[in-house]
């Protein structure tokens, strides 16, 4: 029972057979059960909303290089940043880390076969392909104009657009969400390995908990309010629309009470994803494990109480205002604890120089500054300058793109070789990271002083002293673009010309480097024994 | 501090319009009052006015309560400095000092430090509160407008501001007095917008069904841009107009000419066409939609047979009696409804006269 296991023990040749190939065809693919084969599935699909959201993204960029029509209408302005919004928002951001990276790695991660509900997981897949078809189908009819936040009156009874296809695409994959957290949630209280105490468990699996709470709490009333939305545009029933009797400022509410929360279902992924590159490539303990795991739990927990903040300028009540602002900064205490943590975490490591770390310490970098931004939305009477400006575009792309998204590609470099087998080149990997790093901050920084300067979001022109920035940003979009387009041909590369990847390149402790990759379909032969904690590295003090 | 003489505004259908921009007070016709996004297109030429936000960094404070706006952005930004140090500093410090050399390096087994993570909570917590705290002062300062305010009824629309002073004036730019506090009492006809005016450091969403109201002290003579900040569609962005803030003297002599220059007197039916726009057309077209009242297509001249028997014929008496006393002369099949509109000016009546005898 005391006996530290080895990958050798476990990962027993099994003559060439892994998950890739245990069985061949598409059918094989579309009626599995394989967490591992689903994940896979879910990071192809979310990879190609990415690159469409992205083409959006740099359609919307080049327009805005000058005031007035650069290369679209406003009507079509208008349509690329709501279907830029919603598809990074719902079928990228929220599905893409739980459901590629979560579902990959949580079952081998706690020495599981599979996660609890296997065919519920796959049905998870299913409903976010069909939310996706209906959410897409708008850009064969009529498109979207609304933004991706849906605001009433606008939505309900003036858009043209195919309002109803994508809240409906959303609703369906609502439920997606909410059957991949409940999943989860079972799988980590029960089929972790003997010897997984809580405490042993990886703190990327700590975070997808926390995520997995929120999606199951919160998405169903993101279900009901678009419900209510697709019913009072068909039948004209009167929840929110002035003009019917309803409250506009009660689908904010509503919106938001999801909306908020989707944030952290957003970021803590990636904090775990960050939690687990930092150590790893330092090859030390990490430092303050239990404040880093509990701080999960309370930003999931305190972030439902602070949606009003987006609210501000609504027309709530002063005194909402007041208690959402005194809430706001405290949810922001455990995400600096965590801050404080990853750094403190390469004191005395041992700090390997790769892509997965240069990702991990962008994300620092970019993810406090995001942070930080936000104390300013916080503070109420900034927040009413700065209230749907470019400071707050800026800002969230700083915690969405400079935080999730590049945790997420750090930690598809970490997971790679486990995932495909292959090794890539850490050179090119680490160019592209340059890249992303360099375009995002170009991109966005500038937002801020655009921002500041009192330059509205959502603008398809604008007045002519904000060219400058506007056209310096545009230049940074097309950076980071090939950035990410670098990363693309490092990982296809790979996929065809990779060397073949070890158990376990990164001498990592936890239990999915402790089988062989790709790992085969059971993920180990045996059950493992766990004996020690996730980053248990070898010390210059003897414990 | 860029105040460009001209500004390029752009139509809808990408249609590049240059207009000189001799930034006027008198806002003259400001493009047919907003209208909407296909009437913009048509227009050849978009008589925007001249807009631009006087900006370095932050925009030039401008309002009683924006030096403690900017004094609380400077405070946050003084803060999270040193914290942004304190994360990216080390970071950096330490992949440089303990990069790896070799892979079976060993590394520190320190991974807790009960003080130094106490610190780092309660340190930031303290500083977070201060930042709320002053947050909250300014709020609260820019919550409760005074009693002696001057209240001016915003009234936002698909794609237009309209402003209508205590005296029945309506105007599409906003003309504020200096150093006197304004209560902006605010409402939309339709979807949701947002009145925001970067140099205030004010915004505040406009809500159909619902009022919402902003005050707030002009402290500098300035002519300036109200900004849409709520998308609310296709003109969003083009949902501008212009604040023009003046000395006390001067504002009291333009409000009692009705917000006009003396100096540069508007065409008369441009003025009346104003009127109208900020008026009469919920319920009286100009394209010969029966609404609520009579169209005002052909309506000079036309003969009209009245509720109480008697036949007219349309002329000054008759608009000027309908503005003053519409009870009098319903024209028969029509609902009696229309409002009292006896505190419009005489030059305001007039320039109806004139718009309607265009109406052809």
């Amino acid at each position: 029972m005391s006996r530290a296991i080895t990958a050798d023990e476990v990962a027993i040749p099994t003559g060439g057979k892994n998950y890739l190939n245990a069985e061949k065809g598409i059918l094989s693919w579309l009626t599995t059960v394989d967490h591992k084969r689903i994940g896979m599935m879910y990071l192809a699909s979310t990879l190609t909303a990415f690159l469409l959201g992205g083409i959006f993204a740099l359609l919307l960029r080049i327009e805005l290089l000058h005031p007035g029509k650069d290369i679209m209408t406003a009507p079509q302005y208008n349509q690329a940043f709501t279907l830029h919004g919603a598809i990074m928002v719902f079928l990228f951001i929220i599905p893409s880390l739980p459901g590629a990276l979560g579902n990959f790695v949580l079952p081998i991660a706690i020495g599981a076969k599979d996660v609890a509900f296997p065919k519920l997981n796959l049905l998870s897949l299913y409903l976010y392909w069909i939310g996706a078809a209906f959410t897409l189908s708008s850009l064969l009819t009529t498109g979207l104009d609304t933004g991706w936040t849906f605001y009433i009156p606008y939505s309900a009874s003036v858009s043209q657009t195919s309002v109803i296809a994508v809240t409906f695409g959303v609703f369906i994959l609502g439920f997606s969400s909410i059957l991949t957290g409940l999943n989860f949630i079972v799988t980590i209280h029960k089929l972790r390995a003997p010897g997984l105490t809580w405490f042993r468990l990886p703190l990327m699996l700590w975070s997808v908990y926390a995520t997995a709470l929120i999606q199951v709490l919160a998405t169903p009333v993101l279900a009901i309010t678009l419900l209510l939305l697709i019913f009072e545009r068909l039948f004209h029933i009167g929840i929110f629309d002035p003009k019917l009797g309803g409250d506009p400022v009660l689908y904010q509410h509503f919106f938001w009470f999801y909306s908020h929360p989707a944030v952290y279902i957003m970021i803590l992924p990636g904090m775990g994803i960050v939690s687990e590159l930092i150590a790893v490539h330092s090859h030390r303990r990490i430092f303050g494990y239990k404040a880093i795991a509990f701080s999960s739990v309370a930003i999931a927990m305190v972030g439902f109480l602070v949606w009003g903040h987006h609210m501000f300028t609504s027309g709530q009540s002063e005194l909402a205002s007041t208690i959402f602002s005194f809430i706001t900064f405290f949810v922001t205490i455990p995400s600096g604890v965590k801050v404080f943590n990853w750094t403190s975490t390469m004191w005395k490591g041992s700090i390997a120089w790769n892509a997965p770390m240069l990702y991990a310490m962008s994300f620092l970098f970019l993810f406090t500054i995001g942070g930080l931004t936000g104390l300013f939305l916080g503070m109420i009477n900034v927040d009413l300058h700065l209230h749907d400006t470019y400071f707050v575009v800026s800002h969230f792309h700083y915690v969405m793109v400079g935080g999730t998204v590049v945790a997420f590609i750090g930690g598809l470099h970490h997971w790679w070789p486990k995932m495909t087998g292959k090794m890539y080149s850490d050179t090119a990997a680490k160019i592209a990271c340059a890249f992303i790093f360099v375009g995002f901050n170009m991109t966005f920084f500038t937002q801020f002083f655009l921002g500041s300067a009192g330059m509205p979001r959502r603008y398809y022109t604008y007045l002519d002293q904000f060219q400058p920035l506007h056209a310096f940003s545009t230049y940074g979009s097309w950076v980071l673009g090939t950035g990410l387009l670098i990363v693309l041909g490092t990982f296809i590369h790979s996929l065809f010309r990779g060397e073949k990847a070890p158990a376990n390149p990164w001498g990592a402790r936890s239990l999915e480097w402790m089988t062989s990759s790709p790992p085969p379909t059971e993920n180990f032969h045996r059950t493992p024994v766990v004996t020690h904690g996730p980053y248990d590295f070898p010390t210059t003090v003897d414990r | 501090m860029t105040q460009p003489s001209t500004i390029v505004w752009v139509a809808a259908d990408g249609a590049v319009v240059v207009a000189s921009g001799a930034p006027s007070a008198t806002g003259a016709a400001p493009g047919a009052a907003g209208a909407s996004p296909a009437a913009a297109d048509a227009a050849p030429v978009d008589t925007k006015p001249h807009i631009s936000v006087e900006s370095d960094h932050m925009p030039t404070q401008s309002s009683s309560i924006a030096a403690q706006t900017d004094a609380a952005y400077w405070t946050a930004f003084y803060i999270s400095i040193p914290f942004f140090l304190v994360v990216v500093g080390p970071m950096i410090y330490f992949a440089i000092k303990y990069r790896r050399k070799s892979e079976d390096e060993k590394t520190s087994p320190v991974d807790h430090n009960l003080t130094i993570e106490v610190a780092w909570t309660l340190l930031p917590t303290i500083l977070l509160m201060y930042l709320f705290w002053i947050g909250i002062q300014g709020y609260a300062n820019a919550a409760v407008a005074p009693n002696d305010s001057l209240e001016i009824e915003v009234t936002a629309q698909m794609y237009n501001w309209t402003f209508t002073y205590p005296d029945g004036t309506v105007t599409t730019d906003l003309y504020l007095p200096k150093d006197r506090p304004v209560k902006l009492i605010m409402s939309s006809k339709d979807v949701i917008h947002a009145f925001f005016v970067p140099e205030f450091r004010l915004k505040q969403d406009v809500v159909p069904g619902l009022y919402t109201t902003l005050w707030f002290t002009p402290t500098r003579e300035m002519e300036s841009a109200v900004e849409c900040a709520e998308f609310c569609g296709d003109g969003h962005s083009r949902m501008m107009t212009k604040v023009i803030v003046m000395n006390q003297k001067g504002y009291d002599e333009f409000a009692n000419n009705g917000f006009e220059d003396p100096l540069h007197p508007m065409a008369p039916a441009v003025r009346g066409r104003k009127k109208y726009e900020a008026l009469c057309t919920s319920c009286h077209s100009i394209d010969g939609t029966r609404i609520q009242g009579p169209t005002f297509k052909g309506v000079w001249g036309r003969h009209e047979h009245l509720q109480d028997g008697s036949d007219i014929t349309v002329d000054e008496n008759y608009v000027r009696q309908s503005l003053m006393l519409p009870q009098s002369q319903i024209v028969d099949g029509y609902p009696p409804t229309m409002p009292t509109f006896s505190y419009l000016k005489d030059k305001d009546i007039e320039g109806i006269i004139a718009f309607l005898k265009e109406q052809k």
